[in-house]
């Protein structure tokens, strides 16, 4: 352990303070604003080391992680959506629990679990990261403790974590037969026998949970309603993120592209997400359920860039990534700020005429739902576009059709949450007055709304950003 | 940069009109009428001042998305000088055509008018197929909140209904201009989007021909073809005045000139495989639209149903690919968005009398309103091809263009002329004539109704008698179709 | 000794299989427990069997030592009938049925179908072939545990320091979550919906 490692760990450690730092402070005194202040503060340092650390070469700590430039994008990406969860949860559980301190220390944690997976090296790392992920976000999940749904997303995801974290396990095990190590690479060995083939397909189903691919999607919508709104954000973008990461570099560290099998099945999957997704989400009328449906679809969407050449397919996700990122935070920001003290917003009537009540959320949410449409002036364009760009010159014709057909069926139910912001104000006051929004919540929606437009406006330096870090060959 | 100001001017009075309408109302008008007036002048300088040589009047280019290939280029030519002027022209009506009938939330319906509307000319002036994109798709969200807000009772299901429609065919267009855009990158090496650079792309004939359905594809459901219209009547009857205007005007205008601008210059080779088909669809929809509109019984789907068969005209001379056809395809685009324009603008200032625009709840308006009646009469004449305004030249020169091509085809869509009369009658004879329905007596035009309506009917005289300065404007970016076309035609086996 | 190996062997496979059938049929929470209990042990065996005795060491200790412990002490202090019982659909039993047997096909199939390396058949060979592994964790090196412990403490420090804050995290949770339960801030009595009404499920 020498000073250059300590310096490229820097990120993962300030993190783990960040957690510490909140539990000794809870000793002295329980203050939510410090508690929360000291969590944001822990995580925009964090972000800031990366930024400091820019120059490091891929460094391996022990052959269970390295951290490299492709790590270092997605270690920002992910503690900038943790930041952006740590602000808007503020607002959210100051009026609705009496314990609020840990969760401050629980956000850094699933925050190093994603850090982990993103960073590592080794099957072993990334199981270590997922433990700690998931337990994390069995609490988080139910951090409310009120009524039923909550504890019953809870308790579901769980269950369904353990059961895929177990297949995640039994596949590394079997590939640990057929290899002797559980380090990525070097590419090509773990397609020599049927054991290695089936102990990737354990994996994947692993993979496939946390993602919430087709079919192993089901915990999705019910986790997502019963999860308070902060949190359903930050199981749609930072869990989802981490994992796919880490799926990327895998397949291209091991080559594993180069089998027909592999590609079918991703085919497979990505095309049922992409459509079940959609079609699912048609028919909801809860605000929640919905965004779950369309998050299955969207990674869907993302893994036409895991199978498109590296060379455009790396870039593709990153800024899709990145504008999916922005716009599902800001959306679940949104219904959090929306919520009564007793449930969250999530009926489709919760929003109707919101434009003309409360014209700046309904304007961001406006923002957000057009980016997650892939309209153009959005972030969503960008990523569309890129991720398009690279399955048309991979020629991916059966995904991309899947794509446009997904995308036409997701514009039916986008637009009917947006009809819905902009109906006529019914005559009488709404059956439910939203609280006002503390101003922390504020300042997290404006900046994601403004985010998500610059990018969409004038991308040229995100995608600088991205081809020099995670693009970068490791 | 004047390309540039001809997107900002209305971008920006709309932005600004937002905010002005919570102190004064009328000033977020004035403003917005100020816009597209000014970019009617500054078009108008532009036609004077245009060079003789060379099809470019002005191009601009800027760079945008660098690692993409994408740059912020426009580019003006007689094709687009023409639709801008329709642009300011309509834009100023449909200010005006709403001054009196928009009352809630003024600010934020101008500026999504105005958005739209810069959305239009985006689309008019884009040289980078990318920025196209971008335009093409911009201007749904505001014409979709126009219509969602302030359209009629169905107003849900129609905004839903034409962003649906819109977005299906517009993601086709982009997996096009992408698929175009990499074959260019692997035969040349750059990556680009610029429209003058990729005209030269050599495509395999199955690559020429599914590109050229993926862009038909999304200027067909604009234009409308049929099979691709049912968006059209409940959007058009459903949107608010100034959105029916806007729609029937100008965004029907911005499919015909998708098909004008990239389908022959950049597939030369695969047209004339589609091209019968396409023909043979643009008669049946000119014949179907026909009969439509005569079925309903609802003025402005009366008109809307109208569009399908006037626009079923410039699908019709846009593959029937000559000069006399090509021609009269940017005529009736032109005569088109003046006349069907400035009926929706009477059908709205009917809707605002009386409330309906239900055909069996009026009637016998004539009595009350003399000279609605006749300047009515006007535009439906100037409508269905009264020799002498600008309707009759359009539909004239396309019918003589495909007669070249194809006699038959060109038979059945002159019966598409008759029918028009007899629509166009049956609307005259259901709300002017015949005994009176209802007990209130509106009044006849007032002043701003005068003025907006007199400039329209100048404008439709203007393009019937003296069509030469339009055909001269558009000449040389139909020439330069005919070149590619002749071009591609010479040397069929010699691209790859 | 070979033999005995063996029958230990199928002994402790079959102890570890009849416990896991246990715990899917016994509907009484105690009594999967203690099937849950037998399954540990006999999966404990194995590993000393494979002469990793660290690690099924660590398997008795922890688990059927500990965490079995605990959840019968949860059981017994939270659940006001210990006798909780829970009866599964016939669908949802039929459904778990061909899952399981198509993936214990899939397994077997792969499994036996593999040319394991030096075809390593019985389990004495196996003691044999893995003698790099014995190194570490095998019964006959007393280094094998401070070995393990040095590597902890060493190259692996980071993600043994990440394994703590695991526990921390399951500490926390569990502190949180299982404090009485206490009425919402800001809620007025009676707002609470009643539990059912706000299930998740449309």
């Amino acid at each position: 352990m020498t000073a250059l490692d300590l310096q490229a760990l820097l990120p993962l450690v300030l993190t783990t303070a960040t957690a510490i730092a909140v539990m000794i402070a809870v000793t002295i005194t329980r203050r939510h604003g410090l508690a929360a202040w000291l969590c944001a503060a822990g995580l925009a340092a964090a972000i800031a080391s990366i930024a400091s650390a820019r120059e490091c070469a891929p460094r391996h700590i022990s052959d269970l992680l390295v951290i490299d430039s492709f790590a270092r994008f997605y270690s920002g990406l992910i503690l900038a959506g943790s930041l952006v969860v740590a602000v808007l949860s503020y607002g959210y559980l100051k009026l609705r629990t009496d314990r609020h301190e840990e969760y401050y220390i629980l956000l850094p944690l699933a925050a190093v679990g994603s850090l982990v997976i993103v960073c590592s090296a080794n099957l072993l790392a990334f199981l270590l990261g997922l433990e700690l992920l998931s337990i994390c976000l069995f609490a988080l999940i139910a951090y409310r403790r009120t009524g039923r749904g909550d504890l019953e997303a809870a308790v579901k995801y769980l269950i369904l974590a353990g059961a895929s974290s177990a297949f995640a396990v039994f596949g590394a095990a079997l590939i640990y037969a057929d290899r002797g190590s559980l380090a990525f690479g070097p590419p090509g060995l773990a397609l020599s026998s049927p054991v290695a083939l089936a102990g990737i397909a354990a994996l994947l189903v692993g993979v496939g949970f946390k993602l919430a691919l087709v079919p192993f999607h089901f915990w999705t919508p019910d986790v997502y309603q019963g999860a308070p709104a902060p949190i359903a954000g930050f199981i749609a973008t930072v869990s989802k993120g981490a994992v796919f990461a880490l799926a990327l570099r895998y397949l291209s560290t091991e080559n594993l592209l180069a089998d027909g099998r592999i590609i079918w099945l991703l085919t497979a999957i990505a095309a049922a997400s992409m459509l079940a997704g959609n079609l699912l989400a048609l028919r909801q009328d809860n605000v929640k359920r919905m965004l779950a449906y369309s998050s299955i679809a969207h990674v869907g969407y993302l893994l036409i860039a895991l199978l498109a050449s590296a060379s455009l397919g790396r870039p593709a996700a990153a800024i899709y990534l990145t504008a999916y990122f922005l716009a599902s935070l800001g959306a679940f920001g949104v219904v959090g700020a929306l919520s009564q003290p007793t449930r969250d917003a999530d009926a489709l009537a919760d929003y109707r005429g919101l434009a003309w009540r409360r014209p700046f959320l309904a304007f961001t949410l406006t923002a957000m739902l057009l980016s997650l449409a892939g309209l153009p002036l959005t972030a969503g364009f960008v990523g569309k576009l890129s991720l398009v760009f690279s399955g048309v010159s991979s020629a991916l014709w059966l995904l991309l059709s899947a794509l446009v057909l997904g995308s036409v069926i997701s514009i039916f139910y986008y637009l009917r949450l947006l009809a819905a912001l902009f109906a006529t104000p019914p005559a009488s006051e709404p059956a439910i007055s939203s609280p006002n929004t503390p101003w922390p919540t504020t300042a997290a929606l404006l900046f994601l709304t403004v985010a998500l437009l610059a990018i969409g406006l004038w991308p040229a330096p995100l995608l600088d950003l991205i081809q020099k870090m995670a693009v970068a060959a490791w | 940069m004047t390309l540039l100001y001809l997107i900002l001017i209305p971008l920006l009075a709309g932005l600004a009109a937002w905010p002005a309408a919570r102190v004064a109302p009328r000033a977020a008008r004035g403003l917005c009428l100020a816009a597209s007036l000014a970019q009617l002048v500054i078009a108008a300088i532009l036609w004077q001042n245009t060079p003789t040589t060379g099809q470019w009047i002005e191009t601009l280019s800027l760079p945008w998305i660098p690692q993409l290939g994408i740059t912020f280029s426009l580019f003006l030519d007689g094709l687009s000088l023409l639709l801008i002027l329709l642009t300011g022209l309509l834009g100023a009506l449909a200010v005006l055509a709403s001054w009196t009938a928009i009352r809630e939330n003024v600010g934020f319906f101008h500026f999504n008018l105005m958005a739209t509307l810069a959305g239009v000319t985006g689309v008019f002036l884009a040289r980078d197929l990318i920025l196209f994109y971008v335009f093409w798709e911009l201007m749904l969200v505001p014409l979709y909140l126009l219509i969602r807000i302030w359209g009629g009772d169905r107003r849900v299901y129609a905004a839903t209904k034409f962003f649906l429609f819109t977005q299906a065919g517009g993601l086709l267009l982009l997996l096009g201009i992408l698929a175009l855009a990499i074959t260019h990158q692997r035969q040349t090496g750059t990556l680009t989007f610029d429209y003058l650079q990729l005209i030269g792309t050599a495509l395999s004939p199955s690559q020429g021909v599914w590109l050229l359905l993926a862009f038909l594809a999304a200027f067909a459901v604009k234009l409308p073809a049929l099979g691709l219209h049912p968006w059209l009547p409940d959007a058009h009857s459903q949107a608010p005045t100034a959105g029916s205007v806007v729609l029937a005007g100008l965004v029907l205008k911005a499919g015909g000139y998708g098909m004008l601008r990239f389908l022959i210059p950049l597939f030369p080779q695969a047209f004339p495989t589609i091209a019968p088909a396409a023909m043979a669809l643009a008669v049946a929809g000119i014949l179907y639209g026909a009969a439509l509109a005569f079925a309903q019984d609802d003025l402005k789907r009366l008109i809307a149903s109208s569009s399908i068969s006037h626009m079923g005209f410039v699908l019709l001379g846009v593959f029937a690919a000559n000069e006399l056809a090509l021609q009269g395809a940017v005529v009736v685009m032109i005569a088109h968005g003046l006349t069907t324009g400035t009926l929706f603008a009477l059908a709205g200032a009917i809707d605002e009398r009386l409330h309906t625009h239900h055909l069996d709840r009026l009637g016998g308006l004539w009595t009350d309103m003399p000279r609605m009646g006749g300047v009515t009469l006007f535009f439906v004449l100037a409508g269905l091809g009264l020799p002498g305004l600008a309707g009759f030249v359009g539909e004239f020169l396309v019918l003589l263009g495909a007669w070249q091509t194809s006699p038959v085809l060109a038979a059945l869509a002159s019966a598409g002329l008759v029918l028009s009369v007899v629509y166009s009658l049956r609307l005259m004879q259901r709300v002017f004539l015949g005994p009176k329905v209802g007990e209130e007596t509106p009044r006849d035009l007032s002043a701003r109704e005068w003025l907006m309506l007199s400039v329209m009917a100048a404008a439709t005289i203007w393009v019937g008698l003296w069509p030469q300065r339009v055909l001269d404007a558009s000449a040389p970016a139909v020439q330069n179709m005919q070149k590619s076309l002749s071009d591609a035609a010479g040397a069929p086996e010699a691209r790859p | 000794m070979d033999n005995l190996d063996t029958i230990v062997f199928y002994f402790l496979a079959a102890l570890a299989l009849v416990g896991a059938m246990g715990i899917l049929v016994s509907r009484n929470i105690v009594r999967t427990a203690m099937w849950l209990l037998a399954t540990l042990v006999a999966a404990a065996g194995l590993y000393f069997l494979l002469g990793a005795a660290f690690v099924g060491a660590i398997q008795l200790i922890v688990y059927a030592g500990g965490t079995l412990v605990l959840i019968i002490f949860g059981v017994m202090l939270t659940a006001k009938n210990p006798n909780v019982s829970y009866t599964p659909r016939t669908a949802e039993i039929v459904l778990g049925v061909v899952l399981c047997v198509l993936l214990a096909g899939a397994l077997i199939f792969v499994l036996h179908g593999t040319a394991w390396p030096n075809n390593v058949k019985s389990v004495e060979e196996v003691k044999r072939m893995s003698q790099a592994q014995r190194d570490l964790v095998g019964p006959n090196n007393p280094d094998a545990t401070e070995s393990t412990g040095r590597r902890f403490l060493g190259d692996y420090l980071v993600p043994f320091e990440v394994l703590s804050l695991v526990l921390l995290a399951v500490l926390i949770g569990a502190a949180y979550l299982g404090r009485p339960k206490v009425p919402v801030i800001g809620a007025p009595r009676g707002v609470n919906p009643p539990p059912g009404q706000e299930g998740p499920r449309k």
